[in-house]
């Protein structure tokens, strides 16, 4: 399994590459992209089977991303990793065709949580 | 992490679009307690050799409720911050590095209190870089222990 984590913080995608490994899940590989031109890019050429993007990013936002990954008629599986946890965020990634949304800080329990529906 | 409250700003608002150091403190400290999973790295207690002094990272929240999240933290702190943020070791992280990190939990602070107002508004992107020596006052200021060091928030609502 392919994993591409999205975030323009390099600290972020290195913490988010630690809590999945101390998930039960297994067997994945993870591509990485700082922004969401370059996640573009990498979901052409790297096809992942899932895709964990910030939403506040510079050049492109996260809900923009999955906007131009929809409308390209690819459903491949994508959540938001954010600090933006409100009820207006969560309510536009669920109309926006996102799978899940963990909201930062987070634990391996709660990223578990949120993939477990996903990659089970 | 023993948080402790310095002057905050006298409320001239509504209460429901107010938050108070009895809503910030927590918050602060349950983000930097599950973000940072500090004290993962032994803490050098050993003076400040050169450098930057202390380092600012700031994010704004507009719309209909409108405020400015600032952090300070002496540069060594920022550092140990980073190392706990990308499980290195002291001397392996370069300057940048450590603004990312350092940026990176304003950012989780700022949204994490953008969520709890809930209304309609913006957060923008972190910026970070050298501060004073002494953080602007004014604001609501809470300072956070982090490993015997101390971490500001302020917090300025408008």
């Amino acid at each position: 399994m392919k994993i591409l984590i999205v975030d323009d913080s390099k600290a972020m995608r290195m913490i988010v590459c630690r809590t999945l490994k101390q998930t039960d899940f297994s067997g994945f590989t993870v591509i990485e992209a700082e922004n969401g031109i370059e996640a573009l890019s990498k979901i052409a050429s790297e096809s992942p089977d899932l895709v964990l993007s910030d939403w506040n990013m510079p050049e492109m936002k996260g809900i923009d991303l999955l906007k131009r990954v929809r409308d390209s008629g690819n459903r491949v599986r994508f959540g938001f990793i954010t600090s933006e946890s409100s009820l207006e965020t969560k309510k536009l990634a669920h109309e926006s065709g996102a799978d899940f949304l963990v909201t930062k800080p987070f634990t391996p329990g709660s990223m578990q949580a949120a993939l477990d529906p996903i990659l089970a | 992490m023993t948080p402790s409250i310095i002057d905050p700003l006298p409320s001239e608002r509504p209460s429901d679009a107010e938050i108070g150091p009895e809503t910030l403190a927590p918050m602060v400290q349950d983000v930097l307690a599950t973000m940072l999973e500090l004290p993962r790295l032994a803490w050098d207690a050993s003076p400040e050799s050169g450098g930057r002094d202390q380092l600012m990272a700031a994010i704004r929240i507009a719309g209909n409720w409108s405020a400015t999240l600032q952090i300070y933290a002496p540069e060594k702190l920022a550092r140990h911050i980073a190392c706990a943020m990308f499980a290195q070791a002291p001397g392996v992280l370069d300057d940048e590095d450590v603004l990312d990190a350092f940026g990176e939990v304003v950012n989780v602070i700022g949204g994490n209190l953008k969520g709890m107002i809930d209304q309609d508004c913006t957060l923008s992107l972190p910026c970070v870089g050298p501060a004073q020596p002494d953080p602007t006052s004014g604001g609501l200021t809470i300072v956070q222990d982090v490993c015997g060091a101390p971490l500001t928030i302020v917090l300025f609502q408008e």
